[in-house]
C-alpha cells in the first residue's frame, strides 16, 4: 500500500466518526493512526499541546501566518474534491455508503430520488465538514508533531533522529521535517547604538532576550537585517558582516565615540515579516515585542565597532 | 565654622578684583579721555561699565540655587520641607506637585506669590502668611489642586514663597558667606509634565542650580529598579542636569524590612547602575535618607540654627513630634535600641508629648541632633557643604561674570587695535594698511557669505540624507562627524527616529492594543497618563470608549475593515452609523493632538543635545571665520578685535511645531448599495411530471423565497489594527516635516551667526579706517608726542589686563577638592 492509499484509507475511516468534527478530537485521531514507539498517549497529548500553543499564538498575533495559510489551502483542496464528486454520481453514492457505513444506500431506490437529493445534500454537508476538519487536523497534527520532534531534537537530537528513522510509516519523514525546520530559520542582525549599550547587558548574561526587554532593544536598534539562515551561512555577500563579529575589529578604547555601534546576531525560528525592510512602525514594534518567543538559538554580540561597520552590510533603517 | 569657607574667600577675592578692574578702566578714561573720542570706543566703554555694574550688583547679593528633582513619588516635597525646616511644599499623597515651587530666603517677608500665568484658573498674586506657615501651605495646596482640576491644558502654576530658610539662617550648614542668598527650587515630577511649554520652564531652572535627585527606596527592589533607572535617565536628560555634580538621595530607607538585602549592598548596586545608566565616569554618591523623620524633627525646631532659640510654639512642636512618634516608630526603635542615652531622651520626650507638657529647647536640640543622625540628615548636610564649596564658582560666581568678561574683551580688543594704528609712523605705512583693510573687507565679506552658504548647504545636505534614512548614508555621516571631531551629532541624527519610536510605542500601540483587547478604559488611562497631558488622557479615553462600543456593532470584512449596513429606510440605524463614524473621527482627531504634543515634548526633551550639535556647528563656523580673519588681517591686531567682539550668538530654543503637524486620514467609507435579498417565503403551486413509463402531469404546493431589491447604507470603518497602521503612516509622513523644521532652525541660526560676525567685522574695520585717517593728521602734526602718550596708555592697559587675568583666576574653581 502506498503512503497515499494509507492516508486516504485513514481519512475515510476517521470521517465516519462524528466526534471528529471537533478539531482536537480529529488531531487526537490522527495521532492514534501514527504508530509511535514510545508512550503514545503522552506523545499525543504533547502534540495537541503544541497545536494549541500554535493556534493561540496565531490568534494573539492576529496576522496571516502559516496556520491561516494551511487552513485556507485545505479549504480550496476540499472544494476541488467536492467539484469532482459532483461530476461522478457513482462516486458520490460510494462516498455516502462509506459515510453511512451500513452498506445499504437510499439512492438505490430511484423513485425517491427527490427526497434522496435532500438527504444527499445533508450528508454531503456533513461529510464536507468532517473532512475539512480532518484535513486541517492532519496539517495541525503534522505541525504539532514537527514541533514535538524539534523539541525532542533539542533535548536529545542524535538519539531521537535514529529512532525516528526507523518509523517508516510516518506521514513525512523526520529527516524532511528537520530540514524544513532549518529552512524556516532566519538570522536577525541588529545594529545597536553604543550609547544604549546597557540593553546588551542582559543579553550578555542570559544569551537570550528576556520578556520585557524587547522595548529597550527596539529603542536601541538603529538598523537591522533579516535573512534566511542558510543564506547567512553560505552567502559570500555577507562575509563582510560576519567579519565584524571578530574581536580584532573592535574599536580601540581610546578611540571610542558616540558614533560607535554593536552588532547583535539572533537566530529566529521563522521568518518574521515585521523585521523586513520598509515595514510600518507598528508592525516593526510588534515584531520586536514578539522577539523573545521567536529566538531559537544563542544570541551573539560583536565587540564595540566604529560607525563604518554598518556601511556596507546590507542593513536597513529601524525607523 | 570659625574659619572662612573657601566659598567666602573666593567671593571676596572676586569682588575685590572686579572692583579693581572697574577702577582701572576708570583711571584709563580719567588720564586718557581722548582714547574714547571715537563713538565705537565710547560705546564699548559704556557697555563694559553697564555689565560691570550689573556684575557687582549680582555679586553683592549672589544666589545659590538648589533644585530638587526626583522620580515619581520619591518624597521630594518632604525632603524640601526637611531641608528648609518648615512645612511649605505640599506633601499630601495625590497632590503631586505640578508646577515649579521656588522658595527664597527672606527674614522680613513671609508670603507666597503666584505668578499670573496664561489661563490660570487659580488665585494669582501675593498672599501674606503673617507668620503662619499653615496659611501659605493651604494656599499653595489649593493652587496645585485647582491646576489638577483644570479641563484645559495650560501652564502649571509658578509659585514663589518668601520666608526664612534653614540653610540661609544657619550659614554653617553650607558654609555660605554672608550675603549669599539661598533659594530652593522644588521641581515637579516628570510624569506630571507632559507638554513642551511646561518642560521648557523647568529646563531653565536646572542648569543654574545644584541638583539633589531623590529616589524612593521601595522602587529599588529587583522588580521596580529597571523602571526607576529608566525614569531617572529621562529626568536627568530632559532636565538637562549635570549628572556628574548631582547628589542622589535614596529616600525612605526606613521602609526597609528585615528580609531586605543589606542597605550597603543595595546602595553599592544602585551606584553602579546609576553610573552605567547615566554614563558617569565615577559611581555617584547615593545617600540613604529618611526625610520624614528629619522633616518632623526639623519643623519641631524651626528654620534657625541650633544655637539660637527656637521660633516654634510648644503646641506645634508637640504636634510634629507626636506625628514623628507615630509615623517613624521603626526607625526610632531601631536607633534607640542601640543607645541608652537616646532611649532615655526619647522616653522623656514621649512622656512630654503624651502629657501635653512643654518640651524645652535644650531637649529639642538633643532630639534634633539624634534625628539628624538617624535620618541621614547629618551626612546629607555634610555632603552638601562639600559640594557647594567645590562648585561655588560655577553655581554662584561665574554666571555673574560672563557678560563682564565678554564686554571687557571687546573693549580691550578695540583699544589694542587703536594702539597699533598709533604706532604707524609714515603716511605710506598708513596707506598700506588702508589698502589692506579695504581689500580685506571685500574678501571677508565674500568669505562670510561663502562660509555661511557652505554650512547651510552642508546642513541641508545632511538633513536630506537623514530624511531618506539610508543606512549607508547614516554611517557616512557618523564617520564624517567623528573625523571632524564633532560632538553630539549622533543625537541629531537620531532625533526624529527617537520621536517616531516613542510615538509608536507609547501612544499608538497602547490605544490599538486596548481596542483589540477591548480593555477597560481605566487601564488605557493609566498608560496614557505617563505620556500625555491630563486633558488629552480624558479626551482619548472618552473617544476610545465610544469607538469600542461602536465597533462591537460592526462585522469584519475580507479586507480587515469593519462593516455595518442598515437599510436606507432605517433612520435609527443610519443615525447610529453616523455616530459610529463620528466616534472614529474623534479618536483620530484626539490621537493627532496627542501625537503632536508628544512629538513637541520629545523634541524639547532632546533640546539640550540638539542644541549642543548646533552649537558645535556654530563654533566650527566661527572658527573658520576667525581663521579667515587672521589670514586677511594680520596687522593692527584687527583680527583679535573682531574675534573679541563677535560674541557668541545666543541660541534660541527649538521652534514649536505648526498646527496639524501630523495628518491622520481615516479609512472611513460610506457606500449605498442595492441588493436583492430574500425577505420571506411564499406558497406557490407548481406542476410536474411523474412516472417513468407512464408519464403524467401533476401539481403540488411548494414554498418559494420572496425577493426584494433593498437599498442599503454601508459604513466601512478601520479595524483597530488598521487604525494603528494609519496612525503610524501619519507620523511617518510627519517625520519628513520634522526634519524640515530642524533644518530650517539650524540654517536660521547659522545665518544669524554670520550676520553677527559681519557686524563685528564692520564695526572694527570702520573704527580702523577712521583712526587711520586720524593717524595721517597725527603724523603731520604731533607724532612724537602721540607716540609717548601711547606708551603710557599701553602701560596702563597692560596693568588692566593683569587685573582681568587675576579676576579670571580667582573666580574659577580651584582644582583641589575641598575635604571636610
Amino acid at each position: 500500500m502506498t503512503i497515499f492509499q494509507f492516508f486516504t484509507q485513514n481519512l475515510d475511516e476517521l470521517a465516519r466518526h462524528r466526534k471528529n468534527l471537533d478539531i482536537y478530537e480529529a488531531i487526537r485521531a490522527w495521532c492514534l493512526v501514527i504508530p509511535f514507539t514510545s508512550n503514545e498517549k503522552e506523545v499525543t497529548q504533547e502534540i495537541i499541546g503544541y497545536v494549541e500553543q500554535w493556534i493561540d499564538e496565531a490568534k494573539k498575533r492576529n496576522k496571516k501566518n502559516g496556520l491561516i495559510w494551511i487552513i485556507n489551502r485545505f479549504l480550496v483542496i476540499e472544494k476541488n474534491i467536492m467539484i469532482k464528486v459532483d461530476i461522478s454520481v457513482k462516486e458520490l453514492v460510494e462516498r455516502l455508503d462509506i459515510v453511512k457505513g451500513n452498506g445499504k444506500s437510499y439512492l438505490q431506490q430511484s423513485e425517491r430520488y427527490q427526497d434522496e437529493k435532500t438527504v444527499y445534500y445533508y450528508q454531503k454537508e456533513y461529510m464536507m465538514e468532517v473532512k475539512i476538519v480532518l484535513l486541517v487536523a492532519f496539517a495541525l497534527a503534522g505541525a504539532g508533531l514537527l514541533l514535538y520532534l524539534l523539541k525532542q531534537g533539542q533535548n536529545d537530537r542524535p538519539k531521537q533522529k535514529s529512532e525516528l528513522d526507523q518509523n517508516e510509516n510516518l506521514p513525512s519523514t523526520p529527516a524532511e521535517d528537520n530540514s524544513a525546520a532549518v529552512q524556516g530559520k532566519h538570522i536577525l542582525i541588529l545594529v545597536i547604538d553604543a550609547r544604549k549599550e546597557t540593553v546588551l547587558q542582559s543579553l550578555r548574561e542570559n544569551k537570550k532576550i528576556v520578556q520585557g526587554e524587547s522595548q529597550a532593544l527596539y529603542d536601541a536598534t538603529k538598523a537591522l537585517l533579516t535573512v534566511k539562515k542558510s543564506h547567512f551561512d553560505q552567502s559570500t555577500e555577507l562575509t563582510e558582516l560576519k567579519k565584524w563579529f571578530s574581536k580584532d575589529r573592535a574599536v580601540p578604547e581610546a578611540e571610542s565615540s558616540e558614533y560607535d555601534i554593536y552588532l547583535v546576531k539572533i537566530e529566529l525560528s521563522q521568518d518574521v515579516p515585521g523585521f523586513g525592510i520598509n515595514v510600518n512602525a507598528v508592525e516593526r514594534y510588534n515584531a520586536f515585542r514578539n522577539l523573545p518567543e521567536l529566538v531559537s538559538g544563542e544570541v551573539e554580540i560583536s565587540p564595540r565597532l566604529p560607525s563604518a561597520a554598518y556601511k556596507n552590510i546590507g542593513v536597513y533603517n529601524n525607523a | 565654622m570659625v574659619l572662612a569657607s573657601s566659598a567666602e574667600k573666593k567671593l571676596n577675592d572676586t569682588r575685590y578684583y572686579l572692583n579693581k578692574l572697574g577702577e582701572s578702566i576708570d583711571h584709563l578714561e580719567d588720564y586718557f579721555p581722548s582714547i574714547f573720542n571715537d563713538s565705537e570706543l565710547k560705546f564699548r566703554l559704556e557697555s563694559f561699565r553697564q555689565e560691570h555694574k550689573e556684575a557687582l550688583n549680582r555679586l553683592n547679593v549672589p544666589t545659590l540655587s538648589i533644585a530638587t528633582l526626583g522620580t515619581t513619588s520619591s518624597g521630594k516635597s518632604t525632603i524640601v520641607n526637611a531641608l528648609i525646616g518648615r512645612r511649605i511644599a505640599p506633601m499630601e499623597a495625590g497632590e503631586m506637585s505640578a508646577g515649579v515651587l521656588l522658595l527664597q530666603h527672606s527674614l522680613d517677608e513671609h508670603k507666597v506669590v503666584v505668578e499670573a500665568t496664561k489661563d490660570a484658573t487659580w488665585e494669582t498674586g501675593d498672599l501674606q502668611g503673617t507668620g503662619d506657615d499653615k496659611i501659605l501651605y493651604k494656599h499653595i495646596s489649593n493652587v496645585m489642586d485647582k491646576y489638577h482640576k483644570v479641563k484645559k491644558d495650560c501652564m502649571a502654576p509658578q509659585v514663589k514663597v518668601l520666608c526664612s530658610l534653614l540653610p540661609a539662617s544657619n550659614r554653617d550648614l553650607l558654609g555660605l558667606p554672608e550675603g549669599v542668598r539661598v533659594e530652593l527650587i522644588d521641581l515637579p515630577g516628570l510624569k506630571s509634565v507632559q507638554d513642551r511649554a511646561n518642560l521648557e520652564v523647568i529646563q531653565k531652572q536646572v542648569p543654574k542650580a545644584f541638583s539633589i535627585v531623590a529616589l524612593d527606596y521601595s522602587q529599588v527592589d529587583d522588580e521596580h529598579r529597571k523602571t526607576l533607572l529608566g525614569e531617572l535617565k529621562t529626568v536627568v536628560e530632559y532636565l538637562q542636569g549635570q549628572a556628574d555634580s548631582m547628589l542622589f538621595i535614596l529616600n525612605r530607607v526606613d521602609r526597609r524590612t528585615s528580609n531586605d538585602i543589606p542597605l550597603d549592598d543595595r546602595i553599592k548596586n544602585l551606584q553602579e547602575e546609576i553610573q552605567q545608566v547615566l554614563s558617569l565616569e565615577q559611581p555617584p554618591e547615593v545617600l540613604p535618607f529618611c526625610s520624614l523623620l528629619l522633616y518632623y524633627a526639623q519643623c519641631a525646631w524651626g528654620s534657625v540654627a541650633p544655637n539660637n532659640s527656637s521660633p516654634v510654639s510648644q503646641a506645634a512642636r508637640r504636634n510634629f513630634l507626636a506625628a514623628m512618634r507615630k509615623d517613624c516608630s521603626n526607625v526610632i526603635i531601631e536607633n534607640t535600641d542601640k543607645n541608652q542615652q537616646s532611649r532615655s531622651l526619647w522616653r522623656n520626650v514621649e512622656d512630654l508629648i503624651l502629657n501635653e507638657q512643654d518640651i524645652n529647647d535644650e531637649t529639642m536640640r538633643q532630639m534634633l541632633d539624634y534625628a539628624l543622625d538617624w535620618s541621614g540628615g547629618k551626612e546629607l548636610w555634610s555632603r552638601l557643604y562639600a559640594r557647594v564649596q567645590e562648585s561655588f564658582s560655577e553655581l554662584v560666581i561665574l554666571p555673574a561674570l560672563t557678560s563682564v568678561f565678554t564686554s571687557y574683551n571687546a573693549l580691550a580688543g578695540a583699544i589694542n587695535s587703536l594702539a597699533e594704528v598709533r604706532k604707524l609712523e609714515s603716511e605710506a605705512e598708513v596707506e598700506v594698511e588702508q589698502t589692506r583693510i579695504n581689500e580685506a573687507r571685500q574678501q571677508l565679506d565674500k568669505s562670510i557669505k561663502n562660509l555661511c552658504e557652505e554650512f547651510s548647504n552642508e546642513t541641508t545636505e545632511t538633513i536630506s540624507l537623514l530624511k531618506t534614512g539610508k543606512v549607508s548614508d547614516l554611517s557616512d555621516l557618523a564617520t564624517r562627524a567623528l573625523e571632524r571631531g564633532r560632538k553630539g551629532f549622533q543625537s541629531l541624527f537620531d532625533a526624529v527616529n527617537i520621536v517616531n519610536k516613542d510615538l509608536t510605542s507609547k501612544l499608538i500601540i497602547p490605544v490599538s492594543d486596548a481596542l483589540v483587547g477591548k480593555s477597560p478604559v481605566y487601564q488605557l488611562k493609566e498608560k496614557l497618563r505617563e505620556v500625555t497631558t491630563p486633558v488629552l488622557v480624558e479626551e482619548i479615553a472618552e473617544a476610545y470608549e465610544k469607538v469600542k462600543d461602536e465597533l462591537a456593532k460592526f462585522e469584519s470584512s475580507a479586507d480587515e475593515a469593519l462593516i455595518r449596513r442598515v437599510s436606507e429606510g432605517d433612520e435609527k440605524g443610519k443615525k447610529e452609523l453616523k455616530l459610529a463614524e463620528l466616534a472614529v473621527r474623534k479618536l483620530y482627531f484626539d490621537m493627532r493632538e496627542a501625537l503632536s504634543k508628544r512629538a513637541e515634548l520629545m523634541l524639547q526633551g532632546q533640546a539640550q543635545e540638539i542644541l549642543a550639535a548646533l552649537q558645535g556647528l556654530v563654533d566650527e563656523q566661527k572658527d573658520e571665520l576667525d581663521r579667515k580673519c587672521r589670514e586677511l588681517l594680520p596687522s593692527l591686531k584687527l583680527d583679535e578685535a573682531i574675534m573679541a567682539v563677535s560674541m557668541r550668538t545666543e541660541l534660541q530654543n527649538l521652534p514649536t511645531l505648526p498646527e496639524k503637524f501630523f495628518e491622520l486620514p481615516a479609512a472611513i467609507e460610506e457606500r449605498t448599495k442595492n441588493e436583492e435579498v430574500i425577505t420571506g417565503k411564499k406558497q406557490v403551486t407548481e406542476s410536474y411530471t411523474s412516472g417513468t413509463c407512464n408519464k403524467s402531469q401533476k401539481t403540488r404546493t411548494v414554498f418559494r423565497d420572496t425577493k426584494e431589491n433593498i437599498e442599503y447604507k454601508e459604513l466601512s470603518l478601520p479595524s483597530p489594527k488598521i487604525m494603528a497602521l494609519e496612525w503610524a503612516n501619519g507620523i511617518e509622513q510627519g517625520k519628513q516635516n520634522l526634519w524640515d523644521v530642524i533644518r530650517d532652525w539650524f540654517v536660521k541660526h547659522l545665518a544669524s551667526v554670520s550676520e553677527d560676525f559681519n557686524k563685528s567685522v564692520s564695526s572694527v574695520m570702520d573704527l580702523a579706517e577712521r583712526e587711520l585717517e586720524q593717524q595721517k593728521i597725527i603724523i603731520q602734526q604731533n607724532l612724537e608726542e602721540e607716540l609717548q602718550r601711547w606708551e603710557a596708555i599701553e602701560l596702563q592697559t597692560s596693568s588692566v589686563a593683569k587685573i582681568y587675568e587675576e579676576l579670571k583666576k580667582v573666580s574659577r574653581t580651584s582644582q583641589e577638592k575641598i575635604k571636610i
